[in-house]
């Protein structure tokens, strides 16, 4: 028995390996919410492109406490242009509005070019609204329930492994995910800071408006962390 | 074809805080509430006349359903016009009047496609945002959400609102629906953490009703305790369901829909 554990680590040390990160955020929604974030998150990834991990956040300012937290796996299906797909289950909610939002989420990405990332999916979103039950992350009906399409348009300016940057159209976040209206866009870096230990920010704001054509900036997300693992 | 938009106003607009200083300052007249029979009166709402040159309004056959069903007031939930072109401008006011029963606005996006579009609006019907006392029984509150949002200084107005006249029957309209079924598409308030802010709002103070046009559509949903409706009547196709405008009935202490379809 003992010796089947052993090999069991010694191949799993092999091809695992482990990610985990923290970081601290801002997000200021005009007339809607302004608060400060920590996120935790830790995953595993194996050496055949195969991953699953879990985050949580927590807020102070408006809505204190949880915000949000979720498990999320991804599959690399095909090498050469990294198709992935990619699921998860989030839960957010506002502990002020006693409101949440239990939502599952399925995306296909691929990077047909190096320094170019796409994705489309689509992901079911189930507010909580009710007073007593907005705690609750296994209800998947309710009202207000819908669909949401979700897509991601990357290019990386800079994608070495010591540092990199890039830009972003993506309404994939699963801590703030956002509806096909809002039009959310930002920017991205990292850089290794020691062997293992990598400094990330970022910065993203979208639009509202869009259905009316009166454009108008929807909120301001900041985020900065660092994450270390092999 | 000619852009019969300023499209500065895109993005170079009054904004929803503009506006609410504006309605704040003391210097628009507050529209007064109607006089009606407090223990039996009915009223109508309805989004989106968008009066245009091209296309037949259906203010007319609104007109004579006002005089055949005794409605004793009205609510245009936005988009009074296509363009905010003058001659429409004109013709919508004459539209409104004509029913000769009081009616009230909230303004659409398409209000603010001309330069002087907030100025025409609030010099024309007062605040964009504004609450009227029916016979004691009924408190509507009527929304600005023109550009898609609320805004900080809205949203503390509003919860003032809800506050206060508990004892009555609150609904509020407005231009951008909070819902719009299952399917993602945009037309309603963009923001997921607005929506459930507004939702947590509504369902707390208990409102009876959210009523709202932008798409051309008709639809009710139950959320939670709301009822919440998106009724146009446009002057054009709909983007689905029937055209024509929701009816409510104060009668035996008690509020009752219903929607009434536009019949040609």
């Amino acid at each position: 028995m003992s010796a089947a554990i052993l090999l069991i680590l010694a191949v799993g040390s092999q091809v695992l390996r482990f990610q985990s990160e923290a970081g601290i955020g801002f997000r200021h929604e005009p007339g809607v919410e302004t608060k400060a974030l920590l996120h935790v998150g830790a995953g595993a990834f194996t050496t055949f492109g195969a991953s699953i991990g879990a985050n949580i956040a927590l807020s102070a300012g408006d809505n204190p406490g949880i915000a949000g937290y979720g498990l999320g796996g991804e599959i690399l299906l095909l090498p050469p242009v990294r198709l992935r797909l990619r699921a998860g289950v989030n839960h957010n909610q506002w502990s002020s509005w006693r409101a949440g939002e239990n939502s599952v989420s399925m995306m296909t990405l691929a990077a047909p070019l190096r320094r170019l990332d796409l994705g489309v999916g689509a992901a079911w979103r189930v507010p909580v609204l009710d007073p007593a039950g907005y705690r609750s992350p296994l209800r998947w009906q309710g009202p207000a329930s819908e669909w949401n399409l979700l897509y991601r348009l990357q290019w990386a300016f800079i994608a070495r492994p010591a540092h990199g940057l890039a830009a972003w159209i993506a309404n994939d976040d699963r801590q703030n995910p956002a509806t096909a209206q809002q039009f959310p866009f930002g920017l991205g870096g990292y850089l290794q800071v020691r062997p293992q230990w990598w400094l990330k920010v970022g910065i993203g704001s979208n639009i509202k408006g869009l259905s009316g054509a009166t454009f108008s900036l929807g909120e301001v997300n900041a985020r900065v962390g660092v994450s270390c693992g092999k | 074809m000619s852009c019969k938009w300023d499209v500065g106003q895109f993005v170079f607009r009054p904004s929803i805080a503009d506006r609410m200083a504006d309605n704040r300052s003391g210097e628009l007249a507050v529209p007064t509430a109607p006089e009606v029979n407090p223990d039996s009166f009915r009223f109508a709402l309805f989004g989106d006349p968008q009066i245009e040159e091209d296309l037949d309004s259906r203010l007319d056959w609104f007109r004579q359903e006002v005089a055949g069903r005794r409605i004793d007031f009205f609510g245009v939930l936005g988009d009074l016009t296509a363009d905010a072109l003058p001659a429409e401008r004109d013709a919508v006011l004459a539209g409104l009047a004509a029913p000769g029963v009081p009616y009230y606005c909230t303004p659409g996006n398409h209000e603010l496609y001309q330069a002087d579009g907030w100025e025409w609006y609030k010099t024309t019907f007062g605040p964009s945002c504004y609450a009227i006392r029916v016979a004691g029984r009924v408190k509507l509150i009527f929304l600005d959400t023109a550009d898609g949002l609320l805004g900080q200084a809205q949203f503390e107005w509003l919860e003032s609102e809800l506050a206060a006249d508990s004892g009555m029957v609150t609904i509020v309209a407005t231009h951008y629906p909070i819902y719009d079924g299952a399917l993602p598409i945009m037309w309603r308030l963009a923001g997921p953490a607005e929506r459930y802010k507004l939702l947590s709002l509504l369902e707390r103070y208990r409102v009876h009703s959210y009523v709202a046009g932008h798409i051309h559509g008709w639809r009710y949903s139950r959320l939670g305790n709301l009822n919440h409706f998106i009724c146009a009547l446009p002057p054009g196709g709909m983007d689905y369901g029937e055209p024509g405008y929701l009816l409510f009935t104060w009668a035996h202490d008690s509020l009752a829909w219903e929607q009434v379809g536009f019949t040609p």
